[in-house]
């Protein structure tokens, strides 16, 4: 009973799927001759309605299909027929101009003399095939006689070449550096005089915690005090920094002090430590946005000159 | 090899536009008469026509008249039956060592 009902349920599912294929067949069939029309080189609605009016005549939807599959084939025998009756035209002059033009634009492609430029010239030499082929109708029509004289084999074997030729071009294309993709490494710049900041090294926990880090004396100058100032840094960033001269500044009284503070040097430290640094102010700059000042009580024995600020990063 | 696949494919239709006369014919016609699928058959006619060989035209009767869609008649103009009846009498020789009638 049980097999009875599954296989009345399969032949059921068959026979509406049967039917839903036979009622899309045709519609399908007159999809692709509409698209087999509009590839002709001319007289596109006449080939339209001519082969719909084919299809009408042909019984049966897979019969259909199947004639529509073959009128795919006619637009690339009508355009070679089309082209073979067009005028030889000027094909030295085209050649000409679009040499000219490859080297023109060769001579102005952003490639040194790398190995990546066989990459380059051989992307440009199919881009210009190409070029030339859909703006010369002279060349297409050069091609389209080769193409005729050309056998089956013939045929099969240029089409099989391109397949390594694209594999090729792809490979060649990947190997260029990424650098040389139109990414050009901007030249290293100084930060301009306006937007120099002083940054001084001030450890987090020494400006949070005072009583827990060692005092920070902004005022001495002696290389000796490098290891009391480092307190609270482990040593390979002692190692990257130096000191410094900074600009002198004048205090309240008006008499100039030199401070002198800690600065990273080395551009890799200064990003690494950026988050643990604060930033030492002159009053003709203003204070970054993402910069807070620290609360005074928590710097006591900074000098009143002196505001010490930490980064929000 | 391609080049005789597609002179024969020209002589076939042109053989039977010379069997029919001045006869029009229609795509659906010469499929039946000479067993060519429609992917061979349209570029001879593209081609054929091109080189002013055939011509072609609408039926004249409205489709509403026909209940279908109109169709398009080909048949030989003048320059393209002198030009096949030569290509006839020039392949005769080779129709009668192959042991097939000839036209006279």
């Amino acid at each position: 009973m049980t097999d009875w009902l599954i296989r009345a349920f399969w032949a059921l599912l068959g026979g509406l799927l049967s039917n839903q294929i036979e009622a899309w067949l045709p519609a399908l069939a007159k999809w692709l001759v509409r698209r087999a029309a509009a590839r002709m080189p001319h007289s596109t609605e006449r080939y339209e309605e001519e082969w719909l009016s084919l299809l009408e005549e042909t019984p049966g939807g897979l019969a259909k299909l199947l004639r529509s599959l073959g009128l795919l084939s006619v637009p690339i025998s009508a355009r070679i027929e089309f082209l073979k009756g067009m005028p030889r035209g000027h094909i030295a002059r085209d050649i000409g101009a679009l040499l000219a033009l490859a080297v023109a634009v060769a001579a102005l492609a952003p490639y040194s003399l790398e190995p990546s430029r066989y990459a380059a010239y051989s992307a440009l030499v199919i881009v210009f095939g190409a070029l030339a082929l859909g703006l010369s109708p002279s060349l297409q029509r050069l091609v389209a006689i080769a193409y005729e004289r050309m056998g089956y084999a013939s045929r099969i074997t240029v089409g099989g070449l391109m397949i390594p030729l694209v594999v090729v071009l792809a490979l060649a294309v990947s190997w260029i550096p990424a650098s040389r993709r139109g990414k050009h490494p901007l030249p290293s710049s100084e930060p301009s005089a306006a937007r120099k900041t002083v940054v001084v090294e001030v450890g987090v926990d020494a400006i949070l915690d005072p009583p827990l880090a060692a005092p920070l004396d902004l005022m001495e100058h002696s290389e000796s005090s490098d290891d009391a100032v480092d307190t609270g840094r482990d040593a390979s960033q002692a190692e990257a920094s130096t000191f410094v001269q900074t600009p002198p500044i004048e205090d309240a009284n008006g008499s100039a002090a030199a401070a002198t503070s800690r600065v990273p040097q080395d551009e890799e430290v200064a990003s690494r430590t950026l988050s643990e640094t604060s930033t030492l102010a002159t009053p003709e700059q203003p204070l970054p946005s993402s910069q807070t000042e620290v609360p005074p009580a928590t710097t006591s024995f900074v000098p009143s000159n002196v505001r010490i600020v930490q980064s929000e990063q | 090899m391609t080049a005789e696949i597609r002179l024969n494919n020209r002589l076939r239709v042109l053989a039977k536009f010379l069997e029919h006369g001045s006869e029009e014919l229609a795509g659906a016609d010469l499929i039946r008469l000479t067993g060519l699928a429609s992917g061979s058959l349209y570029p001879v006619l593209v081609a054929l026509e091109q080189l002013g060989i055939l011509e072609s035209r609408w039926e004249l009767d409205e489709p509403r008249d026909l209940r279908r869609p109109r169709r398009r008649l080909y048949k030989l103009t003048a320059a393209g039956e002198l030009e096949a009846r030569e290509t006839a009498a020039a392949l005769a020789p080779f129709a009668r060592l192959a042991g097939l009638p000839t036209q006279s």
